[in-house]
């Protein structure tokens, strides 16, 4: 198994870097989001598997699941280290800021990852036991609500970082206004004029093209 | 090296380093253990026999 994960981790990498094509808008840094969501959605699935532990915990009582399930959000934590770290290098590469607390699904993720970098604060304040397990299971159980939040934050969230107005020519206005008019219609209005404004505000003040044989 | 070709290997390296150093420790506390484990074994034996 562990040669297996090495080959196929190897082939990923290889994959990523030499065989998928370049971004004609980001370049070589998009090349992140092959490692950035890949391991985002493994801290997801380590936090949720870690519920479920939990929950089998309070269910049937077995102590087992309580390792089980503290494995669980210990990969977890580890994987979403790693996500705000690799999203931390892209976003300096692509908006020119480590951070943005105006990202909503940035900020939602640091929840998610503090909620649960909360948990071995409260695991380890108990005296080992039963009555630790239980509440560290309580505990892994309501951050799973956090999950779908964070993980849908993304599709509702900025259709494309505002560095890419600011760095591209007047057409990309054109190109991010389509964008926002592909999100859901519940959202649209309010975003379509955020964004709309921001991106006059942030593009460069140049004359319109004029139309052909107008003089 | 481009300014992005830069971050993208900070951003593999930074990930592959973290992994590495995460899989040495469980390794060591493993190996740890298990050696634990098989001196507990022995000790076990040598009451019994």
């Amino acid at each position: 198994v562990a040669v297996a994960a090495a080959v196929v981790l190897v082939a990923g990498v290889a994959l990523a870097l030499l065989w998928a094509p370049e971004d004609a808008d980001q370049g070589p840094s998009q090349r992140i989001f092959y490692l950035h969501v890949p391991i985002a959605l493994t801290a997801y699935a380590c936090f949720g598997w870690g519920a479920w532990k939990a929950l089998r915990l309070l269910w049937t009582g077995d102590q087992r699941y309580d390792l089980e399930s503290y494995t669980a959000v210990h990969m977890g934590t580890i994987f979403g280290t790693l996500t705000l770290v690799t999203g931390s290098i892209w976003a300096r590469t692509s908006w020119g800021v480590w951070w943005s607390w105006g990202e909503r699904q940035l900020v939602l993720f640091l929840i998610l990852f503090l909620f649960y970098a909360a948990y071995f604060m409260l695991r380890f304040s108990l005296p080992e036991g039963p009555g630790r397990a239980r509440i560290s299971a309580v505990y892994a159980l309501f951050g799973v609500v956090l999950i779908p939040i964070s993980f849908l934050a993304i599709r509702l969230g900025e259709p494309d970082p505002p560095g890419r107005i600011h760095a591209g020519r007047a057409a990309d206005v054109g190109r991010h206004v389509l964008h926002v008019l592909r999100l859901p219609r519940r959202h649209a209005p309010a975003r379509r004029h955020d964004v709309f404004e921001r991106a006059c505000r942030k593009a460069p003040r140049s004359a319109p093209p004029r139309p052909e044989g107008v003089t | 090296l481009s300014s992005g070709e830069k971050y993208l290997a900070s951003a593999y390296l930074v990930c592959f380093a973290t992994i590495l150093i995460y899989v040495v420790i469980i390794s060591a506390k493993l190996a740890r253990l298990e050696r634990e484990v098989s001196e507990l074994a022995e000790r076990a034996r040598g009451r019994r026999g």
